[in-house]
């Protein structure tokens, strides 16, 4: 009984919860969450504020970005505000989802992302030109396509396409 | 209505206020007010002050505590801070530094 807690309905938390155990909101949280265990908010339970944990399962209401280290579950009926971000994630029909979605690395993946984007740059210049590696990712563009067009199908293409890919994806954020 | 459970291990920093039951076996700071009854059961380590209906206390608490009716200090729980309640039990055993009002 004693590791699991539980933010009962009628209950309003302003503050970071934090530490070990599973927790349960079924009522309301403004601030974030770090937990070890699972966490679920229920039909009745809101978060606003960041959430990360084991197992996130999500009927409720959030709004703030949600970490999980091993999957998270979106009920139908529920929405989210923020991005999501766990090795898997699943949502069900009805949930109502305004954020980005990242399945595969979780918590961990924050930091090797970059550092893939990173050595993606230096691969382009060896298909192109060194110089323009400092430029930015749409002025690339267009010498990729030129390159593409001269040789159609050659090995060197897919990798800095691959490159270019991530590259869009970090500039968005 | 479930009541609301802070769990061993788990800490919460800030303001809680219930309509429920509040039960601590984790840790608290901040504050914490309840229509119902607050415990701070043993192990659990609270600093704040807390409004409550009824409040008891088996482990520690740092804090003033103003309750609608009662106090109850158990065996081997700890209040550092003021009592005001119309009704206050200490246990022997329990450890209580503060002032007391009973709204005489």
């Amino acid at each position: 009984m004693s590791d699991q807690s539980v933010i009962g309905a009628g209950s309003l938390v302003r503050g970071n919860l934090s530490g070990e155990g599973s927790l349960e909101i079924a009522g309301s949280v403004e601030g974030d969450i770090s937990l070890s265990g699972d966490v679920n908010i229920a039909e009745s339970g809101s978060v606003s504020g960041s959430i990360s944990g084991a197992l996130i399962t999500i009927s409720g209401e959030v709004s703030g970005d949600v970490t999980s280290s091993e999957s998270i579950t979106v009920d139908a009926n529920s929405s989210v505000t923020g991005a999501l971000s766990a090795p898997r994630i699943g949502i069900a029909e009805g949930a109502a989802i305004d954020g980005q979605v990242r399945t595969g690395g979780g918590a961990k993946a924050a930091a090797p992302r970059t550092a893939a984007a990173e050595s993606a740059a230096p691969a382009r210049p060896v298909a192109n030109r060194p110089a323009a590696a400092k430029r930015p990712a749409a002025a690339k563009a267009t010498p990729k396509k030129k390159a593409a067009q001269r040789r159609p199908p050659p090995p060197v293409v897919p990798a800095p396409r691959k490159g270019s890919k991530a590259r869009k994806k970090t500039r968005r954020r | 209505m479930t009541g609301t459970v802070i769990a061993t291990g788990l800490t919460i920093e800030g303001e809680i206020t219930s309509d429920g039951e509040v039960v601590v076996h984790g840790s608290v700071r901040g504050s914490l007010s309840s229509n119902d009854a607050v415990s701070i059961a043993s192990g659990g380590s609270v600093e704040a002050d807390i409004q409550a209906d009824s409040i008891s206390v088996a482990g520690q608490l740092t804090g003033n505590v103003t309750a609608t009716e009662r106090v109850d200090i158990q065996t081997g729980g700890r209040l550092i801070g003021d009592v005001k309640a119309s009704r206050l039990t200490i246990a022997d055993g329990a450890s209580f530094k503060g002032n007391v009002d009973m709204d005489v």
